[in-house]
Order: C-alpha cells, then structure tokens, then sequence
C-alpha cells in the first residue's frame, strides 16, 4: 500500500515512490512503456521542431530493414537460447542501420 | 541514410536496459536451429535491401559491386591473424568481431588518406568519389561480419560473449569519423585552399629576402 502524507517532504515522497514502484518495474509492460519513451521522445522533439513537414523523419524502407529482422531475431533467439529481446536490440540494432545507411551510400 | 542510423540508434537505445543485465540465456545448450533461422533472416533481408535499392535508383550495378575484393583480402588476413594471436585466450567470436572492427577502421583510415590526397590533386575530379566507395564498402563488410559473427555465437557454449556495447560504441565511432571527415573536408575546402596558398606564399617570400 502507496503511504503518503500532506506533510512528507519531496525527498520522502520520492523515496516512498521509487520503493513502491520499483518493484512492479520488473514486469514486462513496464520495461516496453519505458523502452517506448524513448522513440515518444524523439517524435515529441520532431513534432515540435517541424511540425508542418514529419514526413522528413520518416524512411519507410530504411524503417523496414531495420525493424523486420530485429523484430523476428528478437522472436527466433529468444527461441533458441531464451534471450530476452533487450539484448538483441541492443546488438543488432546498430549494425543493422550500419549496413542499411552504407548500402544506400554505395548505391548513390 | 542519416535517417536509417537514426531509427538503429533508437532500436539500441531501446535495448539499452540489457547492457547492465547479466546474460539472460536460460538454456545451457543453445537450439542451433533457431539461430540458423535468424542469420538467414538477417541475410535475406539485406539482400532484399540491396535489390530494392538497385532497383529504386534505375541503376543496374550488378550484387558484387556492393562489395570490394582488396577488403576481401585486408578482411581476411587480419581476421586470421587475431585468430593466430589470440585463440587460446578468447572465443573466436570475441576475435572475429574485434578483427572485423579493426579492419573496418583501419581500412577507413586508409581511405581517408587517399582521399585527402585526390581532392588535393583535383578536387573537381570524379576520382575524389572513389576512396569514399571503399570507406563506405569497408563499413558495409565489417557491419556484415560483425552481425554474422554475434548470431553464430549464441549457439556456442561459453561464458566469453562479445561485448555488444564496446562495439556499438566503436562501429558508431568508425562510422561519425568517415562521416565527418568527409563532410567537413568539403565544406572547408576554400579554407585549405587558402591555408595552402597562404603557406606558398609566405616560402616564395622567405626565398626572395633570403
């Protein structure tokens, strides 16, 4: 049960939180919402820097190529050794976009 | 192209909260066959990338020209030279990546150099575009090898895992150096000019006083 009080300070009402919290942080919904903050953020940025023209932004193939095989290696190594998406994102996601920005290049 | 580095950074930011997580593999002895499915993911999927591309630019540049046989070679012997040098202290998964990485480097640096040298000879030329091919072709393989070389070790069985975030950092690192080299060299290009005629100037003058 969340305790909180009119006359708890910022640092005790923080402290109560984060202990309360912390714990349900560890299911599932709540590392995807948190790992979703992130691209919310950058659209955030995009929506107030160029509102008028988010097509800029968007690369439907380049977006493709990235999210379908790091999409299905998350599925298929979580499979195979029961590694958790995380860390194939985490992996894969640079070089991915490597590979797919130098393609590009060679083609130009 | 900008753009597609921009959504991988965001797909590695997202998985940022397994960098500091222990390896969350359950399973002592991996299902290899999952693992061949997902290089053969990873694989047709740049394939396709490579033929859409071809075909969006109405260019018909054959599969090969996406790769360079010298980087074949520079490839190829320095992976075999860290597998020498080091396979009884590491996986071979840790030295092929390592040697995969320090040859795209190295061979982004040679580029580099080559390239500084032909705009100095000719900037208008069309042989300035070459050394930026190779940089971007070294980048290409290196990224495949590394790629090809983290799946394949998952079905390994070993405690010695390559570090994802060191190379992150260092394929990112490889990649915003060939970037920045290239853009900022022509942009200043009237500076160096000018830097160059400036020095010419000043000899030409220290001759005729002395």
């Amino acid at each position: 049960m969340l305790k909180v009080s009119l006359g708890m300070s910022v640092r005790e009402f923080t402290t109560v939180v984060r202990e309360h919290v912390g714990g349900r942080m560890k299911s599932k919904f709540a590392v995807i919402f948190a790992a979703m903050l992130i691209p919310l953020s950058l659209l955030s940025i995009a929506l107030s820097e160029n509102l008028n023209n988010l097509l800029v932004f968007y690369d439907q193939i380049g977006l493709i190529f990235i999210l379908a095989p790091c999409i299905g290696c998350a599925y298929f190594l979580n499979k195979a050794n029961g590694q958790h998406w995380q860390e194939t994102f985490l992996a894969l996601g640079v070089p991915l976009s490597l590979i797919a920005a130098y393609q590009s290049a060679i083609v130009l | 192209m900008l753009l597609v580095v921009l959504y991988g950074g965001v797909i590695g930011a997202m998985g940022y909260p397994a960098l500091h997580r222990k390896q969350s593999s359950k399973k002592k002895h991996a299902n290899k066959r999952f693992i061949v499915i997902s290089l053969v993911l990873v694989l047709s999927a740049t394939y396709l990338n490579m033929r859409l591309l071809i075909g969006m630019n109405n260019i018909g540049i054959p599969i090969l020209d996406f790769f360079d046989i010298s980087l074949f070679l520079i490839f190829g012997l320095l992976i075999s030279s860290f597998l020498l040098m080091n396979r009884k202290e590491r996986h071979w998964s840790v030295v092929v990546s390592d040697a995969a990485l320090y040859a795209s480097i190295i061979t982004v640096v040679l580029a580099l150099i080559y390239w500084f040298m032909a705009i100095g000879a000719d900037p208008d030329s069309s042989m300035i575009l070459d050394p930026i091919l190779y940089a971007s072709q070294s980048m290409y393989l290196g990224s495949i090898i590394y790629v090809i070389t983290y799946i394949a070790s998952l079905g390994a069985d070993t405690d010695d895992r390559i570090d994802v975030g060191k190379m992150n950092w260092h394929l990112i690192e490889a990649n915003a150096f060939l970037l920045y080299s290239c853009f900022c060299a022509t942009i200043d290009w009237r500076v160096y000019k000018f830097i160059e005629w400036e020095l010419c100037a000043r000899r030409n003058n220290r001759g005729l006083n002395s």
